[in-house]
């Protein structure tokens, strides 16, 4: 039976204000030593070993039903570890993005170009402390980024109540966001995008192989990317511990304008993408963090 | 003054859109875009790419597409007044 994304969040906002409490008033490592236990309590709930299980019987077919229930375990443990970590770059402002010096100097040269920048990553890993890796260079930062009603979340910017580092263009919208995206790398800003949902018009679509199946993942932004010749780079932000994000390129890439909307002409580009995505699930299973089922 | 006349903007469609089965002859002035041509949001961007490819105008935000993109004429009405300044 398939169950499609609703944005809700997995925890519920109460134990999210009770962890922020405990992070506020005991330091991290009390709130890692609360988050074991929260974490079991929602592991032995069904409805969230069904939502982790979409994919975590794609990424561990020959499981038993235990062994799946320890993925589940330490698939939602790396997630609560992630959310906590946000929760202590808001409250305490300790947190530490590790970007090589070679993977900056790329994004520079990158930019250099006087085309703006197209960060493509995925729900895993670190991936709502992404931007925070890109202090070093100047330029205007977009987040192209749906939040769900349900979603109770809360960014780092919130928690700290400082203003957010990025603006943020909501998918959801007509075109997908599309258009302010164009607007903006015409401004030679960054844009972050999120490449392995379809928000808003399915139409904006194409079905690519993951994980031994199909997705629908959006080609709207390969659309862009061609008309304006801005380069790609396709990072994923993977947990490496307490407090620190590492930030791996995974793969850079300029999608040639063949002109209009057809389908074909992007397929080898989000075919790129999600082999991209399969590598890091490979090497990072418990840091994918789509609890739905995305495929067809 | 610049003139961009309605058909200037009718061609410039059909040779980058996928109009297919649209008879260009019987769209008028008030013919929706959206509704009337069978645009979709992927249109949207094509347009918005045309802009600036053909008239090296930039939208925006969605909420100045909606406006443009109501009907031929406000596009074609855009168009001019953008290109007069």
């Amino acid at each position: 039976m398939s169950q499609n994304w609703t944005g809700k969040s997995l925890g519920s906002s109460f134990f999210q204000n009770l962890l922020g409490f405990f992070i506020k008033y005991g330091g991290k490592y009390i709130a890692y030593f609360i988050l074991y236990f929260v974490v079991i309590f929602y592991t032995l709930l069904p409805s969230v070993r069904r939502k982790a299980s979409f994919y975590l019987k794609r990424r561990f077919p020959e499981s038993s039903a235990l062994e799946l229930f320890f993925h589940t375990y330490k698939l939602n443990l790396t997630f609560g570890k992630i959310l906590t970590d946000r929760a202590i770059l808001g409250i305490r402002g300790e947190s530490e993005v590790v970007s090589s010096e070679a993977d900056k100097q790329l994004c520079r040269d990158l930019l250099a170009k006087g085309k703006g920048l197209i960060i493509l990553t995925a729900h895993c890993g670190c991936w709502q402390a992404a931007m925070s890796s890109f202090d070093f260079l100047p330029e205007e930062k977009y987040v192209l980024y749906h939040k769900s009603r349900e979603d109770v979340d809360k960014h780092a910017h919130e928690l700290s109540g400082k203003k957010s580092p990025v603006k943020f263009i909501d998918p959801a919208s007509f075109g997908g966001g599309l258009i302010e995206t164009l607007a903006v790398l015409q401004k030679k800003a960054i844009l972050c995008a999120m490449a392995d949902r379809t928000f808003g018009d399915k139409v904006n679509s194409v079905e690519v192989d993951f994980l031994c199946g199909k997705i629908d993942a959006p080609f709207g932004i390969y659309r862009i990317a061609a008309a304006q010749e801005t380069p790609i780079a396709v990072i994923f932000f993977p947990y490496k511990g307490s407090g620190k994000i590492d930030s791996v390129i995974a793969d850079i890439f300029y999608v040639e304008d063949k002109g209009g909307r057809l389908v074909n002409n992007y397929l080898k580009e989000v075919e790129k993408f999600a082999k991209s995505l399969e590598k890091f699930t490979r090497e990072y299973p418990y840091q994918f963090f789509n609890y739905y089922n995305m495929w067809k | 003054m610049i003139s961009t006349s309605l058909d200037d903007v009718k061609k410039v469609l059909s040779e980058n859109l996928d109009m297919e089965g649209i008879d260009l002859n019987s769209l008028k002035e008030d013919s929706p875009l959206f509704s009337g041509l069978g645009l979709d949001s992927l249109d949207a961007i094509e347009l918005v790419i045309i802009l600036r490819k053909n008239y090296d105008i930039v939208i925006e935000n969605m909420d100045e597409g909606r406006n443009v993109f109501q009907t031929l004429e406000t596009l074609r009405k855009y168009i001019e007044a953008k290109r007069k300044k």
